[in-house]
C-alpha cells in the first residue's frame, strides 16, 4: 500500500515559548485508520491544522497525496474531508441547508448534492432533524452534522479532530460505527485524533502516542501492547509470609512485586499463571481474596512511554488506587 | 472541479449572509427606525437652525439625500463584525477549509453587504417620501443614480470593513473602531451638511471622502437639487466616476489584502 500522507520534521512555534509540535515525521498509508493519542495540549489539533492547510508550519513539510499542502493548498482541500474538534456549522441555518451549502463550496453539482445530504444524514441519524434550526440540535446532534458535512465531496482522506470528545455514549456509538462504515464500504483514509483509549484501541489500525509536540511511539494496537512484554496479574492474597518469592519461580512470570496483602504480577502468558497461582493455593492452603487478569493495555503502553497515564486525567483515579483502597480495607478487616 | 464555480461559491455565501438576514426581524425593524428617528427628529428640528446659515437652504431634503448614503455606510460596518462572529462560531475555520480562493471570502462579505445596504438605503427613501421629500425630483435617471451611489458607497466601505473584521478579531476592538470612524465618515462629507458649512480641515477630509461624491451624485441627478451639491465643478458623470473608482479599487484591495491575510494564518 502507497503512503496517502508523508509528514517530515513538522514543526509548529506559535509565541517565542510554545512550541506546539516537535519534529515530527510520519506517514499514512492509503485506506488505513490512523490514530494520535495524547492528552490535552498535546499538539494534536495544531498538527491536524498544519496538514488541512489552516495553519502555515514553521518548518518542516507535509505531502498530501503527492501534493505539498502549503505550496498546492487549494487541490489538497479538495482531497481532504475535515471535520474539526469545533463546532463550525451556521446555527441559523437548518441542517439541510448547511449541507447544501458545503456541497456549493465543495463544487458538488446540486442533482448529486441532494443525494448524497440525503444519505449522509440518514447515515449520522438526522433525517428528523434535518428541516430544523442547528441552535435547536443538541451537541451531539450538531456533532453528528459536521461529520456528515465533512463526507459531501466523497474526500479521499478524513480528518476528525476529537469526534466524540464529550459526547454520550450512544452518540459515540454512531461515530464509531459511522468510521468503521467509511473504512469498510469506501476505503477511505482517516485520520483522527483522540485522548480515549479505548477509541483508539477500538478504530485504528495504527496508532502514534503523541506528548508534549514529539511521537513517542507509532504502531499497530497489538503492536504497542507487545511492546510492554506481557500481562498483568493483581492478586490479593491474605498470607503474613511474603509470596512473591514462590510466584517468581513459575513458568513465565518476571516480576512479582508484594504490597501488603496485594500482588502485582507481570507475566508472559496471563492465562496460565493465573492458573498456576489457583492450583499452588489449592495445595498451600493460600487464602486468596482476589485475582484479576489484565491483559496489557493502551493505557500501560501509554504510560510506559509518556510515564503519564491518560486515564489519571479523565477519571481521577486509576486500578492502582482502587488496589491500595481494597488493601486498606482488608487490613482494618484483619 | 467544474467551471464557474467560484461563482457558485460566491453565490452560496452570499446566499447564507442574506438568509440570516431577512430570518432576523428584529434587524429588520431596526434597519427602518434608526434612520426614521434621523429624519424625524433631526431633518425637522435642524430645518430651522440650519436656514439661519442659508436662507435658500431646504435643509430637511438635503439631508434626506445624506441619509440615503449614511444609511449605506452604517450598514457597511456590518461586514467587519459579521467576520468577527464567523471567527468565533467557527464557521470561518469550515470556509478556510474549502477548497475556495481565499479572496471569494471577503469578495462574499462585501456583495452581500452591498446587496442589504442597497435595500436599506431604497427604504429610507421611501420613507422620506413619505415624510415629505418632494417626489418631484424622483425619476428612471435619479433612481439608478441612487443606486450606483448606493452601491459604490456600500463596496467600499465593506471592503475596508471586511478587510478590519479579518486582522482585528476581537469584537470590541472592532466595535470601538467602528464607532470611531463612523461619525468622521459621516459628518467630514457632504452627506448631513453642505461642505461650505465644513470648518477648512473638515473640508478637507469631506473633499476626499466618497460620501461626499456619492450625496452629490444623487443631487445632481435629483430635480431641482443640483444647487446643493458639495464640488460644484463636478457633474453627475464625473461624481459616478470618481465613486466607480473608489468601489472598485477598495473591493480589488480588501480582497488582495485579505488573501495575504488569510495565508499567513
Ligand atoms: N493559537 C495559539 N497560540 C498559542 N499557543 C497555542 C495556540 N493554539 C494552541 N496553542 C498551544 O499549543 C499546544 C498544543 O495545542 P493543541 O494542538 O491544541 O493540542 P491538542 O489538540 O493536542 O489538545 C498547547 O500547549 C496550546 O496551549
Ligand atoms: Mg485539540
Amino acid at each position: 500500500m502507497s503512503n496517502i500522507l508523508e509528514v517530515r520534521d513538522l514543526v509548529k512555534r506559535y509565541e517565542k515559548d510554545v512550541l506546539a509540535v516537535n519534529r515530527i515525521s510520519f506517514s499514512v498509508k492509503e485506506g488505513e485508520v490512523f490514530g494520535f493519542l495524547g492528552p490535552n495540549g498535546a499538539g494534536k489539533s495544531t498538527t491536524i491544522s498544519m496538514i488541512t492547510t489552516l495553519l502555515t508550519p514553521t518548518s518542516g513539510s507535509v505531502t498530501l497525496d503527492g501534493e505539498d499542502v502549503v505550496k498546492n493548498a487549494n487541490s489538497v482541500r479538495k482531497t481532504i474531508g475535515l471535520v474539526p474538534q469545533s463546532l463550525t456549522a451556521d446555527d441559523e441555518l437548518s441542517g439541510r441547508e448547511n449541507m447544501r451549502l458545503q456541497a456549493d463550496l465543495y463544487g458538488v453539482p446540486r442533482k448529486i448534492a441532494e443525494e448524497r445530504i440525503n444519505e449522509l444524514l440518514g447515515t449520522v441519524k438526522l433525517e428528523e432533524a434535518a428541516d430544523r434550526r442547528v441552535d435547536t440540535y443538541s451537541g451531539g446532534m450538531r456533532k453528528r452534522l459536521e461529520l456528515a458535512e465533512g463526507l459531501i465531496h466523497r474526500p479521499k482522506m478524513l480528518f476528525l479532530d476529537e469526534p466524540t470528545l464529550g459526547l454520550d455514549i450512544q452518540t459515540r456509538e454512531i461515530i464509531w460505527e459511522y468510521i468503521r462504515k467509511m473504512k469498510e464500504e469506501s476505503n477511505m483514509t482517516v485520520f483522527l485524533t483522540t485522548h480515549y483509549l479505548e477509541e483508539a484501541d477500538a478504530l485504528c489500525d495504527r496508532i502514534a502516542i503523541i506528548d508534549e509536540g514529539e511521537i513517542k511511539i507509532i504502531g499497530t494496537p497489538a503492536e504497542l501492547k507487545d511492546s510492554l512484554g506481557g500481562d498483568i496479574i493483581n492478586a490479593i492474597i491474605c498470607e503474613d509470609t511474603d509470596l512473591s518469592g514462590s510466584i517468581l519461580e513459575m513458568a513465565g512470570v518476571s516480576s512479582a512485586v508484594r504490597e501488603g496483602f496485594g500482588y502485582c504480577i507481570k507475566t508472559k502468558d496471563g492465562e496460565r499463571t493465573e492458573k498456576d497461582i489457583l492450583a499452588v493455593s489449592v495445595r498451600e492452603g493460600w487464602k486468596i481474596e482476589s485475582i484479576s487478569l489484565h491483559p496489557p493495555s493502551i493505557n500501560e503502553v501509554f504510560l510506559k512511554y509518556t510515564g503519564k497515564s491518560l486515564r489519571d486525567e479523565d477519571r481521577g483515579s486509576n486500578r492502582h488506587e482502587i488496589r491500595k483502597q481494597e488493601l486498606q480495607n482488608i487490613r482494618r478487616r484483619g | 472541479m467544474r467551471e464557474g464555480t467560484y461563482v457558485s461559491q460566491t453565490l452560496a455565501l452570499v446566499g447564507r449572509e442574506l438568509k440570516h438576514w431577512y430570518r432576523s426581524k428584529i434587524q429588520i425593524f431596526m434597519m427602518a427606525a434608526q434612520p426614521l428617528i434621523w429624519l424625524g427628529l433631526f431633518g425637522f428640528a435642524m430645518d430651522g437652525l440650519m436656514r439661519g446659515f442659508d436662507q435658500e437652504l431646504d435643509y430637511f431634503s438635503f439631508l434626506c439625500i445624506g441619509m440615503i448614503v449614511v444609511t449605506a455606510l452604517t450598514a457597511s460596518m456590518t461586514a467587519g463584525m459579521s467576520l468577527v462572529w464567523d471567527r468565533r462560531f467557527g464557521f470561518l475555520e469550515k470556509v478556510r477549509a474549502a477548497p475556495i480562493p481565499r479572496g471569494v471570502i471577503p469578495l462574499s462579505k462585501i456583495i452581500a453587504t452591498t446587496v442589504k445596504a442597497a435595500i436599506q438605503s431604497l427604504l429610507v427613501l421611501v420613507m422620506a417620501l413619505l415624510l415629505g421629500l418632494d417626489a418631484g425630483g424622483l425619476s428612471a435617471v435619479s433612481l439608478t443614480v441612487i443606486i450606483i451611489s448606493v452601491v459604490c458607497v456600500a463596496m467600499t466601505f465593506s471592503s475596508i470593513f471586511a478587510a478590519l473584521g479579518l486582522i482585528i478579531k476581537n469584537q470590541e476592538a472592532l466595535m470601538g473602531i467602528n464607532m470611531l470612524l463612523n461619525l468622521p465618515l459621516m459628518f467630514a462629507s457632504g452627506a448631513m451638511f453642505p461642505t461650505t458649512a465644513l470648518p477648512e480641515a473638515l473640508r478637507i477630509v469631506a473633499n476626499a471622502n466618497p460620501l461626499t461624491y456619492a450625496a452629490d451624485a444623487i443631487r445632481n441627478s435629483w430635480g431641482g437639487m443640483s444647487s446643493m451639491v458639495s464640488v460644484q465643478s463636478l457633474s453627475l458623470v464625473g461624481d459616478l466616476i470618481v465613486i466607480t473608482a473608489f468601489a472598485l479599487v477598495m473591493t480589488g484591495a480588501s480582497m488582495f489584502f485579505s488573501r495575504r491575510t488569510l495565508r499567513r494564518e
